[in-house]
């Protein structure tokens, strides 16, 4: 079912490396995307006791005020307070520790199983590739949105289910990936070298085909730390978010659409959060994918 | 590359012809056309399907009973009855409307009615309502008889009939099926014909030139669901639709500005209250804890804020006034969170404690957010819950299941007569989390009389039961929010969330 | 043809995955008697009931009776519409189907270009902006844009319907919400794969032959690229139906996105299987299509198995 790309040679680890770095940190977007990282992680983990503010802690005659930049604002309140007067800042710091904790964690597990099951599939090949590469089509072939609702209508949403809901069925881009570049990569006239040679399978994985897996792996967990942490949102509008008090940044944006009329900022502003979270991960990626690709620096600027 | 381009090509000339035969521009609610938006596609257009008052209001159009309540919900109006009277303690005897015609042809009469009326006795939906009625019988060409298991009040034997007397075609019915075709293409008497349904975007009916109640002055009735309440605002502030039910308090204000729209707000009877199971060792099952809950909770706080004022106080008993049998001199208690906590400490819980708390999300009104509130009032006494969000469906199952442990949010709109209310509470009914042998006895007398006078009598000492060992902290009764465009007449709302739609029409 | 064959072969491999996952789930989550009934029912008629559907047989019995129905093209009733479940997915189809098609189709009118051009002037400002810009798509929930969007263009300037489906009007803004994303990923692939293509070794060679840029970039490298682009593009079809399922809630379309969501809220077990069933179907199919366009894409791809 796949398709066997051109292989790439694969470069020498330690020159790479160096040549990389510097590389990395001329990308300016990148740079960015490191710097809004750390701004970001560092909210998500400030310490509950030095919010502003409870980010539970609802005064209902303080409902809906607006950011402090609106008239009506108040810098007691930088980004307003949401439909049960809770300050909206403290609930997107707070939240965002849910919200990347459980994008990242499920992120983890797909890799973890989808990394591999793809090699193990490319690199056996076999039977077994037959086996989990249907495994493959059959995850990809059920539509995501519904199993997920349908698993969580019934399990409800402990942060728990929610990372394996979420996690599990993307292994599949994982090992469909991974097993289209390890298939390339194992029938280069170098590695089929090796394996004559007799080198041992460990040392043929880590040192010939895993640093040829890393460009792919990069850009596919950007592309799917963005697609979870708005799928927890999807799913937080059609109605199974987070458990409260627990805030996350998908809950604040489905919650807060019942409120566009009198209060835009409710759902606006977690919704920020989310794309600079998305932004920052993605220029990080795209960098990152620029940089261990060897064969695009070497022609950069070419064009 | 070729292959690209031509596959690119074909798929924008298969727009374009696809588009070609749509129109394009908007479509405005023409003059003589009235568009309702609910938030939900009706799942049967036959009323006997179910209870769901979305359901009910498309198939109303079509379908009459013979009896329906008063605007008020404090009595009841003939619709294809034109009389009634009680003829013996268990017997109502109706007199129906004469030269009826369901739109096939076939003619309403007594014979028809018995059919129909036979038809709400085996419904199982409906059961709950109608299970004091026995059977109906024939008993000239335009009188039918309505009997009852045994003695019972008129009122009783009405609201049965309010509830489940809908008026089928018999040889329509028995050819399609009552529960299969008729869902597809229900035909009956009312002032509206169907047209058609596209499932989940419109359901289309057209005026019954020959209604009896005189041909409706709006041709063409179409009902969409449009599920989120924001685009149900938006589609009315544009002038897609007319009419719109279950308007998001968020939008009020802005609707009320909007010169080209009108709010309606009518009081509502569906009683909100927060349930505390008993069924599990706990807290709860302390009487003085569950009296304490009443202190903790800023119900005032809550219609004034999060429901806008608009909500009525539910006060010692689960009822509103104009449930049969509330008792007018009851007097809710004042939020007192100090109060509360002394209370706590005086049945044992100085530290307070913590308990199980489920609602559902988006099967009430502002049901989570409602919750949300409640639980961090409770917090401030001590009490610290568990939150637990539930889809509605799976709610609905825990609730029969008797799985929502330890408190659960809830809303219940039974018919407005506080024997619908009170047979919720007693030991053997399914979702009873609260037994008391004492308040089950009062029930089975009450069930049991005709006198109405006597059965007020009952349900206070029921109440009164209530207020010393509460099965539930009630709290409020929200207002029903519909909007129109200005240019929509002649429609009031009804308590019992009917929507009558024979006599609406558009201005100029 | 012995491919075909194969091939035939293995989709039947993930539907009997597919129905026996769908199976499971649905058969999970609860009785659809409960909710059907609603909660005034009578625990006789839910018991009743459940007999007459044959929920109360073992879970392998209702398991073979639904594949041998199946098989005979019977995919049981619709407890929420009392009609052929199958009929009722149909009826609803083209309702996505004209929604995805539109959004696919501006996801490359729109991506590529966009994304071609941006490779060609990698680190540019263009490029920056271009990056920047997909990212909106991919970073803002569909059912937020589709009620601001809604709020905005329908109510405040009625410029466009709010919803329903019937006349282009109507689908301008849905397909423009669900095909956001789509814009963003396409995008990006095809920048990734025209970086990555320009600097293979038949492109150089192709330059240095002196051929004209613009000649290089839409003969050689352009179809190259394409190919990951399909590839992805195919693979979201899953996901467009996922994404359906909210757009078409907010604009209120009536499509099989809706029709399965409510189905699962209402345990309207043969909706679910119906909807899972065929969408599999149509996955396997697209993605099959998909790989035949590869080798007419690049005729030096094998198809690997």
């Amino acid at each position: 079912m796949a398709v066997v790309a051109s292989p790439h040679p694969a470069v020498t680890l330690v020159p790479r490396r160096r040549r990389a770095a510097s590389a990395f940190l001329r990308d300016r977007m990148a740079v960015i995307g490191v710097g809004l990282l750390i701004v970001i992680v560092a909210a998500a983990l400030w310490p509950f006791g030095w919010l502003p503010h409870d980010p539970t802690w609802s005064d209902l005659d303080a409902r809906l005020r607006p950011p402090a930049f609106l008239s009506g604002g108040s810098l007691s309140h930088p980004l307003g307070t949401d439909n049960l007067g809770r300050d909206i800042l403290s609930r997107m710091m707070y939240g965002g520790r849910f919200s990347l904790f459980v994008a990242l964690s499920a992120v983890a597990i797909a890799a973890a199983i989808g990394i591999t099951a793809g090699l193990v599939a490319g690199y056996r090949g076999g039977r077994l590739d037959v086996v989990i590469m249907r495994l493959v089509d059959v995850q990809l072939a059920f539509p995501l949105l519904l199993l997920v609702i349908a698993v969580i209508a019934v399990l409800g949403t402990s942060l728990l289910v929610l990372i394996v809901v979420l996690g599990i069925p993307a292994w599949a881009h994982y090992a469909r990936i991974v097993r289209g570049s390890t298939l390339a990569t194992v029938s280069n006239t170098y590695v089929e070298a090796a394996r004559a040679l007799g080198g041992s399978e460990g040392r043929l994985i880590t040192r010939h085909i895993l640093p040829n897996l890393a460009t792919p792996i990069v850009i596919l967990t950007t592309f799917e730390i963005a697609r979870l942490l708005l799928l927890e949102s999807a799913v937080s509008f059609l109605g199974l978010g987070i458990q409260p008090p627990t805030p996350s940044w998908g809950t604040m944006i489905a919650d807060g659409r019942n409120h566009l009329y009198e209060g835009w900022w409710v759902s606006t502003m977690p919704g920020l959060a989310i794309f600079v979270a998305v932004l920052a991960f993605n220029f990080v990626g795209d960098g990152l994918r620029d940089v261990l690709d060897p064969r695009l620096h070497a022609r950069r600027g070419s064009f | 590359m070729i292959m690209v381009r031509t596959t690119v090509m074909a798929l924008v000339v298969a727009l374009l012809f696809g588009a070609a035969s749509l129109a394009y521009g908007a479509p405005r609610s023409p003059r003589d056309t009235l568009v309702v938006a609910q938030g939900f596609d009706p799942r049967c257009l036959s009323p006997l399907f179910g209870t769901a008052q979305q359901d009910k209001n498309v198939s109303g159009q079509v379908v009459e009973r013979l009896v329906q309540f008063s605007p008020d919900s404090l009595g009841f109006l003939p619709e294809l009855a034109i009389r009634w009277e009680k003829t013996a303690p268990d017997t109502l005897r109706v007199h129906l409307r004469r030269g009826v015609r369901f739109t096939n042809g076939e003619e309403f009469n007594a014979q028809s009615a018995k059919y129909s009326l036979d038809q709400m006795l085996a419904s199982r939906a409906l059961a709950f309502f109608v299970s004091h009625v026995r059977a109906a019988e024939v008993v000239d060409f335009y009188t039918v008889d309505v009997k009852a298991r045994g003695p019972v009040s008129e009122r009783m034997i009405l609201t049965a009939l309010a509830m489940g007397s809908f008026q089928y075609p018999p040889q329509y019915t028995q050819q399609v099926g009552l529960l299969q075709g008729f869902c597809q293409r229900p035909i009956g008497t009312g002032p509206y014909k169907f047209v058609e349904w596209v499932k989940d975007d419109r359901v289309v009916f057209e005026a019954n030139p020959d209604y009896w109640g005189g041909a409706p002055r709006t041709r063409r009735l179409i009902f969409r669901p449009i599920p989120e309440g924001a685009a149900r605002v938006a589609a009315l502030q544009a002038g897609d639709i007319d009419l719109a039910v279950a308007v998001p308090l968020d939008a009020v204000d802005r609707i009320s500005a909007d010169p080209n729209l009108t709010t309606h707000s009518i009081r509502g009877m569906r009683v909100f209250g927060l349930m505390l199971s008993q069924k599990w060792e706990g807290p709860l099952q302390h009487k003085k804890v569950r009296q304490t809950l009443q202190y903790a909770i800023d119900v005032d706080g809550i219609i004034r804020t999060v429901l806008k004022g608009r909500a009525r106080r539910v006060m010692g008993q689960p009822l509103t006034p104009e449930y049969f049998g509330y008792q007018q001199d009851f007097k809710g208690v004042a939020y007192d969170p100090d109060r509360a906590k002394k209370m706590l400490a005086e049945a044992g819980f100085p530290n307070g404690f913590q308990v199980t708390f489920k609602y559902p999300s988006g099967r009430y009104p502002q049901d989570k957010e409602i919750s949300e509130v409640i639980a961090s009032q409770l917090l401030k006494v001590g009490i610290r819950t568990q939150q637990v969000v539930m889809e509605p469906g799976e709610f609905l199952t825990q609730l029969s299941q008797l799985g929502l442990r330890d408190m659960f949010f809830f809303g219940t709109l039974p018919p407005p007569d506080a024997h619908f209310m009170y047979t919720q509470f007693v030991c053997d009914f399914r979702y009873a989390y609260w037994c008391r042998k004492d308040f089950d006895a009062l029930m089975a007398r009450a069930s049991a009389t005709s006198d109405d006078k006597e059965r007020l009598k009952l349900y206070r000492e029921m109440a009164l039961i209530f207020q010393d060992d509460p099965p539930l902290v009630n709290l409020f009764a929200a207002s029903d929010l519909y909007a129109t465009a200005k240019s929509v007449a002649g429609w009031r709302p009804y308590k019992d969330q009917f929507l009558y739609l024979a006599k609406v029409y558009k201005r100029e | 043809m012995r491919f075909l064959v194969r091939r035939f072969a293995q989709l039947i491999v993930v539907l009997v995955g597919v129905s026996i996952v769908v199976f499971g789930i649905v058969r999970l989550t609860g009785d659809p008697v409960v909710i059907l009934l609603g909660e005034a029912a009578t625990p006789q008629a839910v018991a009743e009931m459940r007999a007459e559907l044959g929920l109360d047989r073992p879970i392998y019995v209702q398991y073979l009776r639904f594949v041998g129905n199946a098989l005979r093209g019977d995919f049981g009733r619709s407890l929420r519409y009392q009609q052929s479940a199958l009929s009722l997915f149909v009826e609803r189809l083209p309702a996505t189907l004209e929604l995805t098609a539109a959004a696919l189709l501006l996801a490359l009118v729109v991506g590529l270009p966009v994304g071609v051009m941006a490779a060609l002037r990698p680190q540019s400002v263009f490029d920056s902006a271009v990056r920047a810009s997909a990212l909106i798509g991919q970073a803002i929930p569909g059912f937020y844009l589709g009620l601001v969007a809604i709020i905005v263009f329908g109510a405040h300037y009625k410029l466009l319907p709010t919803g329903g489906r019937g006349t282009l009007a109507q689908l301008i803004m849905p397909a423009v919400t669900l095909a956001a994303y789509q814009v963003a990923i396409v995008a990006r692939f095809a920048r990734g794969a025209m970086l990555e293509t320009l600097g293979e070794d038949f492109i150089r060679t192709a330059r240095a032959k002196g051929l004209a840029r613009l000649r290089v970039v839409v003969r050689h490298a352009l179809r190259n690229a394409l190919i990951p682009v399909v590839t992805i593009l195919a693979l979201q079809f899953g996901t467009l139906l996922s994404g359906a399922v909210v757009t078409e809630t907010v604009f209120a379309w009536p499509g099989v996105g809706r029709l399965a969501v409510q189905a699962i809220y209402t345990r309207d077990f043969a909706v679910v299987q119906v909807t899972v069933m065929v969408t599999a179907v149509l996955f396997v199919v697209i993605n099959l299509l998909t790989d035949a366009l590869y080798v007419l894409l690049d005729p030096r791809i094998r198809v690997a198995e």
